[in-house]
């Protein structure tokens, strides 16, 4: 994700959608209907799309991160700690996944899509989801430990959401995917809004060790200038003295890898992953952001229900 | 800040530490001969996805009232009956090995006699898994 979350949960919300979930997930005894949905593509080639199948999974972890923001740190306990919500669901060709793992924003990383189209090595989906997480800098100064300038009397940047159509490549032990997007963050009424292209492409490799998977990805990810602009572009009505206008340019993200997962139980797995970060140098011209390198790191536990 | 994640660092060890527990747990051992005590832990191999080939480092240990030449097998159901001697103890009251076990499929180890191939003890090894086969070909990816 371009921008780290920040608006944060309380315990409270956490904990009631924690509850609900559960409740809608044990109250259903099914695991999953294996019935084959066989549909025609064409004459020698039939598609099998995915049938009725559902996964909850909670997933509670301890992250590190940086945030590009200027001066912007984790500061609470709550930062640290990621209380993930995960459902997967699929039903003759519709899905919601939530496999990736931006727990902090519960339910609202999931993906729905539809398989427009399923191969032995190869896929193309449509897929509806957040690309881009909205901040409130406001909310943000109030968790700082320190004044920062640079950010107060900010307007809030809404989530980006996005149409995508995805290409995905299956190889033995490997998966790679891309998405071209259009991406809108959302407006508020302020006609201050913005509508661009995202492409985002990952490669995932999986190495499997004793009972552990180990992936190794790497992505590339591009970002319209309209969204980057957005989010740390400095508008006229925004100027202060600590925070020149500006305008941003197209950018680029560059992410390094690795995630492992070890079973403990029937039920639990043991996660760790760290995530490699690299923006285009432009963004740390912006007033809004002093890095343009970060380090993500987890470990934690996951439920699967 | 520190003395925070601190304490919630030692919420999430307390919560591995349970599980841990849990998995430790021994389970009584079917013996079929009185005299003998057949222990074979882990009695549970996990693997994360099922189908796939569960790893574990087993520890077997017998005990038993009178000496005898005792033999180790292993016994795979699927795809077909095969059992396989891993190894003997010559006239003892008792025997320890480990074995590194390697299966997608529950395996039975049994311990013998070598004269007559009595069967005297016998335990499963169960393989489990934490998310059932799909279809679903997932796309793991951290932040």
């Amino acid at each position: 994700m371009l921008f780290q979350k920040f608006k944060r949960f309380t315990l409270k919300h956490l904990l009631s959608s924690f509850l609900i979930l559960f409740y809608f997930s044990v109250a259903t005894t099914s695991y999953a209907a294996q019935e084959s949905n066989n549909m025609p593509n064409s004459a020698n080639s039939p598609i099998v799309k995915d049938t009725f199948e559902w996964q909850f999974m909670v997933d509670l972890s301890l992250v590190d991160t940086q945030i590009l923001l200027t001066d912007v740190e984790q500061t609470e306990l709550w930062d640290y700690f990621q209380l993930g919500l995960l459902l997967d669901m699929s039903y003759k060709g519709f899905f919601i996944q939530t496999n990736s793992r931006r727990s902090s924003t519960a339910l609202g990383s999931a993906e729905f899509g539809y398989q427009i189209t399923v191969q032995k090595d190869w896929q193309l989906d449509i897929i509806l989801k957040a690309y881009i997480n909205g901040y409130s800098p406001d909310e943000i100064i109030k968790d700082q430990e320190q004044d920062i300038p640079e950010l107060a009397g900010l307007n809030d940047r809404n989530p980006a959401g996005g149409i995508a159509l995805r290409y995905s490549h299956f190889f033995d032990d490997a998966i790679f995917y891309i998405d071209v997007a259009a991406a809108h963050a959302i407006d508020d009424g302020q006609d201050d809004d913005a509508t661009g292209v995202i492409i985002d492409s990952f490669y995932s490799y999986l190495l499997p060790y004793r009972n552990w998977d180990i992936y190794f990805g790497a992505g590339l990810t591009y970002y319209d200038q309209a969204l980057v602009d957005y989010y740390i572009g400095v508008d006229a009505d925004e100027v202060s003295s600590s925070r020149p206008l500006y305008n941003a340019d197209s950018g680029f993200r560059a992410q390094l890898e690795i995630y492992a997962q070890y079973p403990l139980s029937q039920s639990w797995s043991f996660n760790t992953g760290i995530t490699q970060s690299f923006y285009s140098n432009d963004i740390k011209q912006s007033p809004l952001v002093d890095k343009n390198k970060l380090t993500q790191f987890m470990v934690g536990v996951l439920y699967v229900f | 800040m520190y003395s925070s994640v601190c304490k919630g660092f030692a919420l999430l060890v307390f919560t591995l530490f349970n599980l841990f527990v849990l998995l430790v747990k021994a389970e009584e051992i079917p013996v079929i001969s009185a005299d003998i005590t057949f222990n074979v832990q882990p009695q549970q191999c996990v693997t994360l996805r099922q189908g796939r080939d569960c790893f574990a480092t087993i520890t077997i240990l017998w005990q038993n009232q009178t000496a005898q030449t005792l033999c180790l097998y292993q016994v795979r159901n699927e795809p077909a009956l095969n059992k396989e001697k891993l190894m003997c103890w010559s006239k003892s009251k008792k025997g320890q090995t480990s074995l590194e076990f390697e299966s997608h499929d529950n395996l039975t180890y049994q311990l013998r006699t070598l004269k007559g191939d009595h069967l005297l003890a016998e335990t499963e090894i169960v393989v489990s898994w934490l998310h059932k086969k799909t279809t679903r070909r997932r796309r793991w990816r951290l932040f």
